[in-house]
C-alpha cells in the first residue's frame, strides 16, 4: 500500500508550458475532447498529444476514449497536493508564531515592568 | 528563483523581548518547536556569521540542526539560515534550504513582527532529480496557487 504521493518533478515539467498551462486552465470549465483541447493552439494533433500526454504523466489530467473521441478531464486533487508545499510552509510559521505569542503573553505576565 | 514566504502579525509585547525570545536558547526552546517535539543543545553567536545550531526531537527520532546567523541587529532584525553553518560555510545537502528574516518595528499595540522566508523550491526541497529546464519557479508556484483557488 503507498500513498499516492504527486511528482513535483513531473508536475512542475508540465507546468512549465504555458500551452499546457492554457490547456488546464480550459479543461478548469470541464472536460473536453482532444480536437477540441487543440483548436486555440492551431498545432497539428501529434504536439497536441504529446502536451497531453506531458499532463497525463503528471496526472494533472486524465484521458479517456469514448468511441472515436478521446475526452480529457482535470485532476484537480494533483494541484491541491502540489499547493500543499507552500501550505505547508507557512502553517510552520503561523503555528511557530502563535507559540512565540503565547510564550510572550507568560513572559509579560511574570515581568509586568518589563515594557 | 526563491519562494517567499511573508508572515506580518502584532505582537503584544516590545521588540527588546521578541529579539530576546528569537535569540536566548532558554527562550527559544519554549516555544520553537510544537508540542511534543522539543529542541535542546541550542548554540546561538549572536553576529552574521555566527553559529545557530540545534538538535531537535521529533517522533523520538534525534535530529542535529546546524545554521548560520545572517544578521542581528539587536531589537530590530535576525536572520538565519540552514543553507551554511558557522563562518559563512555552505553546506553539502542541505534539508529545506531556506534564509529567514525577523525584522521587528514598532506598533501602538506591540511590535510589528514581520517574517520573510526564502525558499528554495519545491524541486530541490523534494530532492528529485533535476529535469534540466529552468524556470521561474517562484511564478510557478504563484500560478499553482492562483489556479488551485480556481478549483
Amino acid at each position: 500500500m503507498t500513498k499516492y504521493e504527486p511528482n513535483l518533478s513531473l508536475i512542475f515539467h508540465a507546468l512549465s508550458d504555458p500551452t499546457r498551462r492554457a490547456m488546464l486552465a480550459r479543461l478548469g470549465q470541464g472536460p473536453v475532447a482532444v480536437t477540441e483541447l487543440a483548436r486555440p493552439t492551431g498545432w497539428a494533433l501529434p504536439t497536441v498529444m504529446r502536451h497531453i500526454a506531458v499532463l497525463e504523466d503528471a496526472a494533472l489530467i486524465a484521458t479517456e476514449k469514448h468511441g472515436r473521441t478521446r475526452i480529457c478531464s482535470l485532476r484537480p486533487a494533483t494541484m491541491e497536493a502540489t499547493t500543499d508545499w507552500l501550505a505547508a510552509l507557512r502553517e510552520d510559521w503561523e503555528a511557530r508564531t502563535d507559540r512565540l505569542q503565547a510564550y510572550l503573553q507568560t513572559l509579560m505576565m511574570e515581568t509586568p515592568d518589563d515594557n | 528563483m526563491t519562494t517567499e514566504l511573508i508572515l506580518s502579525r502584532v505582537l503584544g509585547a516590545p521588540r527588546h523581548v521578541i529579539y530576546t525570545c528569537w535569540t536566548t536558547p532558554e527562550h527559544m526552546a519554549h516555544w520553537f518547536m510544537p508540542k511534543p517535539h522539543s529542541i535542546d543543545n541550542i548554540v546561538i553567536n549572536l553576529h552574521s556569521g555566527g553559529r545557530f545550531d540545534s538538535t531537535m526531537h521529533v517522533d523520538g527520532a534525534v535530529i542535529p540542526s546546524r545554521g548560520c546567523v545572517l544578521d542581528a541587529v539587536k531589537d530590530h532584525r535576525f536572520a538565519f539560515t540552514d543553507l551554511m553553518t558557522a563562518e559563512f560555510q555552505p553546506v553539502a545537502s542541505p534539508g529545506l534550504g531556506f534564509t529567514a528574516t525577523i525584522d521587528l518595528s514598532d506598533h501602538p499595540e506591540g511590535t510589528l513582527y514581520h517574517v520573510t522566508a526564502r525558499h528554495r523550491t519545491a524541486e530541490d526541497t523534494q530532492k528529485h532529480e533535476t529535469m534540466g529546464f529552468s524556470v521561474g519557479w517562484g511564478t510557478v508556484a504563484t500560478q499553482l496557487e492562483t489556479y488551485a483557488r480556481t478549483l
